[in-house]
């Protein structure tokens, strides 16, 4: 829903930046004014400020964790990068094998007949069930929780993938294949920029179920850095301004992967080329 | 609805072919998974897998089977681990309907409110409800009450947003004729809004109910302190049992399963339905 | 004056004398004691008995998933019995000295500690892994006497590759080689050993103790001196079980964590059993090794001066539970 919203509000001109910013105001002012009321509460003594720390003593453990102060040095933004690469490298991998695997289930029969049952079988699976298997296959939490992204984000890729070459104009296809193109040729030329929008519709959708697991993953199976291991950790001291710092954190990167850096990416590309995506 | 599974056999017409095509389709559905199944005893039987790393199909069932029958004056373990988990997830996804359902039709009903509350729910849906679990750890400790409070949180959202969009989508016209016509609050709920809602409200129940799954499984495994699947997993996993662990990860998984299977309607709506739905592209021909 | 007559008021006196004895035996009996237990092997032997009732008292468990949730219900008051040991122990002690009494040791001893790599490995001494990934917890007791380990036997950290993982994780991980050694405690040294999948190179027997002391609530242990020795003795027979008789120590853990629906080799426990020490009597060399780490503490700034432990010690119960041990024999 917020996607076509800030979609619709281009700002990609400093002529329609002036309606974004009123925009922006009028969508976070609630936010605002409930942060404002947590914080007159939390300085009037009215909430338990143990358990509902201040926004302001949420926002000063931000920043001084943020710097040569922090505990470790640098702490969050050394959690954040590492999120995020595990995020990236995950991703990267469900994007390359989800795609492949997408075009061959969408294009030929025996690939459909092999793993149509499969995939029906493990894509309702709850993503962080396979945590445990993959601590014994690999007890290292950088690639545990990196296969656990992959996992999450593959199926909607491939999902959404079959989907385009579902609604691909096949005569493109056969025109190719008539005009001697190699099979290489065609996957790039042909099929790669006639599901771009699917693809960018199951990576938005991938990347949404890939921060959630993520997370989770992070709490179970790092030992070290990482959100999700941030804030699990500090359960472990009772630092709630850790914790609540690290939720917030989590809130708003992943509101940012799912709604503006894909929302800013479909416009940058689909948008631009004139496709508009079914969903 | 129900659209034939595999594109080689030809539809027929007629009762006893009918069957048999389906049974067809069903044995070609199973013969991947089958197929997997017997590769990975396989490779555990052949040694190239370890058993205490990877243990067979057959241990697993066979664990299973242990874990299943009361031992002694003992109720069964399994089922009790399964009914522990089963019933958090539901207590939870019980109690996010009973909040989100009403909540959900006042925001849709009222513009305002929900123009005002719609960016922070925006910010919160994407927000994995396991992150809460630190939080309720340090306030509760472990237990039920933290993991069916994460779980509550987990499907709160989903719930609370398809109830907000089912009652917006509504046309406002169809409210305005009906309260012209003198309805009341409670006729106008009964005959508009419920059944106007209904769909949307219904896709939130099942996408709650698979979302407190989905989010027991990982609360459990931080949370739990006594019984419970999530449990089960990780005291096993302590004392290095791993087959035991491996018939945990094999209930959450079918649990699961069964529960969005059941819910979703049949998997064919996952992948067969939209993959066969029109005479597009469809293998090399 | 004669009594007869009054057959009614004699019957209800008697009665009332009946009841209030009886009260009072009740009351003065079982006494209760609230033990907070965490799922290790000796916990679960505990769990598995009824210690108290040689000696009259009623031991309520309470159960944890870690030593630090122990404290933190001790703390809070939820347990009258806690434990702790290096870090946690001093950091309670520079916080909050008066809210506890150090009673008895719980369990220590280096051999509780190894170095283990996959059973058909080459490596044979811990000299052999440098360069090598040694996995380990890096925030835990056992890293740092791996650590003194290392130091006095002339090697550093950093002539390994150490990867920071979970305890449980360890096992596979050397078993599969993504890691060439591995450093780890009681009991998943043993239940790795007995799985025929490792072998210990290197025990950390010698190089300290590593201690961990049983903590009570004051108030409690003011008002009730009674039932904190009774618990003490128990502690004592549990002590003497598992050193004598580790075989059959082993059976009752291995029963008990049966009931969660896992199941342990038991000789995997009875081996953990014989590498640790069980003896609740405090001794100066024990309380000695928490010097150490509060001055490093002190240093990191993390405590402001380094706690008088001996002060918070209180031996009179562990005398008492003594006595009470010869005497219900």
């Amino acid at each position: 829903m917020s996607t076509t919203d800030l979609a619709s509000a281009k700002p990609l001109s400093v002529a329609g930046a002036t309606p974004l910013l009123r925009n922006i105001f009028a969508r976070f002012g609630v936010i605002v004014v409930l942060l404002a009321l947590w914080e007159l509460a939390a300085r009037l003594g009215w909430i338990n400020t143990f358990l509902f720390p201040a926004p302001s003593n949420i926002a000063a453990t931000i920043w001084t964790q943020s710097g040569p102060d922090g505990n470790p040095p640098y702490a969050m933004p050394m959690h954040v990068l590492r999120s995020m690469i595990r995020l990236l490298a995950g991703i990267a991998l469900a994007l390359i094998i989800g795609t492949v695997l997408g075009v061959l289930i969408g294009m030929t029969r025996w690939a459909r007949m092999l793993f149509q049952p499969l995939i029906s079988i493990f894509m309702p699976v709850p993503t962080l069930a396979w945590t445990p298997v993959l601590l014994l296959l690999t007890g290292i939490d950088d690639r545990t929780t990196i296969i656990v992204v992959f996992i999450a984000a593959v199926f909607e890729v491939i999902y959404t993938i079959v989907a385009g070459i579902e609604m691909m104009n096949v005569k493109l296809f056969w025109v190719a294949r008539s005009m001697g193109a190699s099979r290489l040729q065609i996957f790039f030329r042909v099929i790669i920029p006639a599901i771009f929008p699917y693809l960018i519709t199951g990576l938005r959708l991938g990347t949404g179920y890939a921060w959630r697991a993520l997370i989770a993953a992070e709490m179970l199976a790092a030992s070290s850095f990482g959100l999700g291991f941030m804030i699990y950790d500090a359960s472990e001291y009772m630092s709630t301004n850790v914790i609540y710092a690290g939720i917030v954190l989590i809130a708003v990167l992943g509101y940012l992967l799912e709604n503006v850096l894909i929302g800013r990416l479909e416009a940058a590309t689909t948008e631009k080329w004139g496709v508009q995506s079914e969903r | 609805m129900i659209a034939t599974r595999t594109p080689d056999v030809p539809p027929q017409a007629g009762g006893a072919s009918a069957s048999a095509s389906r049974l067809v389709a069903f044995a070609t559905f199973m013969l991947p998974i089958g197929a997997l199944l017997l590769l990975w005893e396989g490779t555990v039987r052949l040694g190239l897998a370890d058993a205490t790393i990877l243990p067979a199909p057959s241990m697993i069932v066979a664990r299973a089977w242990e874990l299943l029958n009361p031992v002694g004056s003992q109720h069964s373990l399994l089922l009790m681990h399964i009914g522990v988990s089963l019933w958090r997830a539901l207590a939870a996804f019980v109690l996010a309907c009973l909040v989100a359902i009403p909540l959900g039709f006042a925001l849709g009903l009222s513009k305002g409110a929900y123009r005002a509350l719609s960016p922070l729910l925006s910010l919160l849906l994407p927000l994995p409800a396991v992150a809460w679990t630190p939080i309720f750890l340090v306030a509760f400790g472990q237990g039920d009450i933290t993991i069916i409070g994460v779980c509550f949180l987990g499907a709160f959202f989903p719930v609370l947003y398809s109830t907000i969009q089912g009652v917006r989508g509504i046309g406002v016209h169809a409210i305005w004729v009906v309260r012209s016509m003198g309805a009341g609050p409670m006729d106008l709920f009964r005959r508009v809004l419920l059944p106007g809602a209904l769909p949307a409200l219904i896709s939130g129940l099942k996408l709650g109910m698979a979302h407190s799954w989905r989010t027991l499984v990982a609360a459990e495994m931080l949370a739990a302190l006594s019984y419970g699947l999530g449990y089960m997993i990780f005291a096993a996993r302590s004392y290095m049992d791993v087959s035991t662990m491996f018939v945990g990860i094999v209930c959450l998984a079918v649990i699961g399963l069964l529960i969005e299977h059941a819910i979703f309607g049949t998997l064919e709506r996952m992948t067969v339905a939209r993959w066969h739905s029109s005479g597009k592209v469809r293998g090399a021909r | 004056m004669s009594l007869r007559g009054f057959g009614w008021l004699k019957l209800s006196a008697f009665a009332a004398m009946v009841a209030v004895g009886a009260t009072l035996a009740h009351a003065a009996d079982p006494m209760s004691i609230r033990v907070g237990l965490q799922s290790v092997p000796p916990d679960e032997v505990y769990t598995s008995k009824d210690w108290g009732a040689r000696y009259k008292l009623k031991v309520e468990h309470g159960s944890f998933s870690s030593g630090a949730d122990i404290l933190k219900a001790f703390i809070a008051g939820r347990v009258d019995v806690g434990n702790g040991g290096s870090g946690r122990l001093v950091t309670m002690a520079a916080q909050q000295p008066e809210l506890f009494y150090i009673v008895a040791a719980n369990q220590y001893g280096g051999d509780r500690y190894g170095v283990m790599v996959a059973k058909d490995s080459p490596i044979k001494t811990v000299q052999e892994l440098k360069g090598k990934k040694i996995g380990a917890v890096t925030g835990s007791g056992t890293y740092s006497t791996f650590r003194v380990y290392l130091n006095r036997n002339g090697m550093k950290e950093s002539d390994f590759q150490i990867v920071n993982m979970k305890v449980e994780d360890l096992r596979a991980a050397v078993q599969q080689g993504i890691i060439d050694g591995a450093v780890a405690w009681e009991p998943h040294v043993s239940i790795a050993e007995t799985m025929g999948v490792v072998k210990r190179i290197q025990s950390m027997a010698g190089v300290n103790e590593s201690p961990n002391f049983v903590l009570v609530n004051r108030k409690f242990a003011d008002a009730n001196p009674d039932a904190v020795a009774r618990y003490i003795a128990t502690l004592m027979d549990l002590g003497e079980l598992i050193t004598n008789n580790p075989k059959e120590a082993a059976k009752l853990a291995a029963g008990q964590i049966s009931k969660k629906g896992v199941s342990v080799d038991p000789k995997a426990l009875e081996l953990s059993f014989t590498r640790i020490k069980m003896d609740p009597k405090v001794t100066d060399a024990l309380l000695s090794e928490l010097v150490p780490v509060a001055e490093a503490m002190k240093a990191a700034g993390k405590i402001s001066a380094v706690p008088d432990f001996k002060k918070l010690v209180r031996m009179s119960f562990y005398e008492k539970a003594l006595e009470l041990k010869k005497a219900s024999k």
